[in-house]
């Protein structure tokens, strides 16, 4: 019984979402909307979950005194600052500070939250070009040589020199072609692999939920 | 008409894949054992869990930024049922499995699942609950964090499993630095591209699906991976088809 509630519910409600979808009647369209907003609280409250989650492993990680306690600190310390900046703020607002541009909220997310991905984001370029080279000493084959070869085409390609027509059109043509055809076939590949999960929790053979 | 046509037509793709589900599965308990193709990914895993554990390292398995309430719902039940795997694999281990998720709402699940893992040894005693974290809620943050869980709690085998981009490329740099085994799956082409250049097994396309089939004896996760693969013929052959009739101007 311990397992048959769950796997009853979980299924059920796959059915009648699934139904819904392609039976868009007023009452299961009604019963999906109520599901789906009931998803979104749980979704809303799961956050609330996951701060506390964060708090708790970084007050252990300063309580033990790991390797690089004091960033978790900090990250203590800027969670709390920006969760109190960001209740103050909106406090009786009717919208959230984060979309006003004028918020303390929004200067934080801007300054620190866009700037940090930004930064982040330039050092992949960069590593990801280094571990292409990389890749021909660890792994020399033909695969890695090609590799590297269409990533220095396309990334050379992309420079807008009217001597590089030639390149820039092979270069247009490696995207529109052969990598386009093998992208959209591992794509259908992943739809299918989705497809099949979804069944599996569908039918009851993968529950998440059983020991 | 055509988007009826398309509704139907998927509702038949379902139909069909619950009926294949069942009838490989019918077949394996009459005795039937299909042979899997070698997976990189899938065979070296119990070596590479096995080598964390017995260097007295932790284990790292990180479920990407995707949650089980959105578009990557799939994406996220294959990356937990890996989880699910890997803890198994792990718990025997003297440093708890470290299991990290950029969406809070995978967080519930994760938890649980390595709970679960311990429950099942009877190692309930040594389950530490700080093992299932929430990085970040975003999935460069996300990725940024996993470069100080490496080198920071002793890990030595990285599972990279989930809707990853591109930003994987720092946490796969993090694991390369330290010269530990690592694997990914992404069901993203960007990932796909930077787990072939920077990790030593990537699972392209549909494989991170079939974990499973490959890491456990359970016929009906084989029975899932069969009629994945008939499916998969279903399509070329529709895709094949639509290119002739259109080619012969009979498809408007």
């Amino acid at each position: 019984m311990k397992y048959v509630i769950p796997a009853a519910v979980t299924i059920g409600t796959g059915v009648v979402i699934l139904m819904s979808y392609f039976w868009a009647t007023p009452m299961l369209v009604g019963i999906r909307t109520t599901l789906v907003d009931w998803a979104v609280v749980l979704g809303g409250l799961a956050v609330l979950v996951g701060v506390l989650n964060l708090l708790l492993v970084n007050a252990r990680r300063i309580q033990a005194g790991q390797r690089g306690w004091p960033y978790s600190l900090i990250t203590m310390l800027a969670v709390l600052l920006t969760l109190v900046v960001a209740m103050l703020e909106g406090f009786g607002q009717e919208v959230t500070p984060l979309s006003n541009p004028a918020s303390t909220t929004n200067v934080l997310f801007q300054g620190v939250v866009v700037a940090g991905q930004a930064t982040l984001a330039a050092l992949v370029m960069i590593f990801l070009v280094v571990a292409a080279v990389r890749l021909l000493q660890t792994r020399p084959g033909g695969w890695s040589l090609v590799f590297v070869a269409v990533l220095l085409i396309t990334l050379v390609g992309w420079l807008p020199l009217s001597t590089m027509g030639v390149l820039n059109r092979f270069r247009e043509w490696l995207l529109n072609v052969p990598a386009a055809a093998g992208a959209r076939g591992i794509l259908l590949g992943v739809a299918l692999g989705v497809l099949v999960v979804g069944l599996r929790v569908l039918t009851g053979m993968e529950r998440p939920y059983k020991d | 008409m055509l988007n009826l046509m398309l509704d139907y037509l998927g509702l038949a793709f379902i139909v069909a894949g619950i009926l294949l589900m069942l009838a490989f599965w019918l077949l394996m308990r009459g005795g039937f054992r299909p042979s899997l193709r070698p997976l990189g990914g899938y065979a070296l895993f119990e070596q590479q869990i096995g080598q964390a554990v017995e260097s007295g390292g932790r284990v790292h398995i990180s479920v990407g930024p995707n949650g089980i309430i959105s578009e990557e719902t799939g994406t996220a039940l294959a990356a937990l049922a890996m989880l699910d795997l890997t803890a198994k694999a792990a718990v025997i281990s003297d440093l708890p499995p470290v299991a990290t998720t950029g969406n809070a709402t995978s967080l519930p699940v994760v938890s649980d699942i390595i709970r679960r893992a311990y429950e099942r040894e009877r190692m309930f005693e040594r389950f530490y609950p700080a093992s299932a974290r929430l990085v970040a809620l975003d999935s460069m943050a996300l990725a940024g964090g996993i470069t100080s869980i490496i080198p920071d709690e002793g890990v030595r085998t990285n599972i990279l499993f989930g809707s990853f981009g591109p930003e994987v490329a720092l946490a796969a740099e993090a694991g390369r630095r330290r010269r530990i085994l690592q694997t990914l799956g992404s069901d993203r082409l960007e990932a796909q591209a930077v787990g072939y250049a920077m990790t030593d097994h990537v699972l392209i396309g549909e494989e991170m699906f079939v974990a499973r089939a490959y890491l456990s004896a359970e016929p009906t996760a084989t029975a899932s991976l069969m009629a994945q693969d008939v499916l998969r013929w279903l399509v070329i052959g529709l895709i094949v088809l639509g290119a002739l009739l259109q080619s012969l101007g009979l498809l408007r």
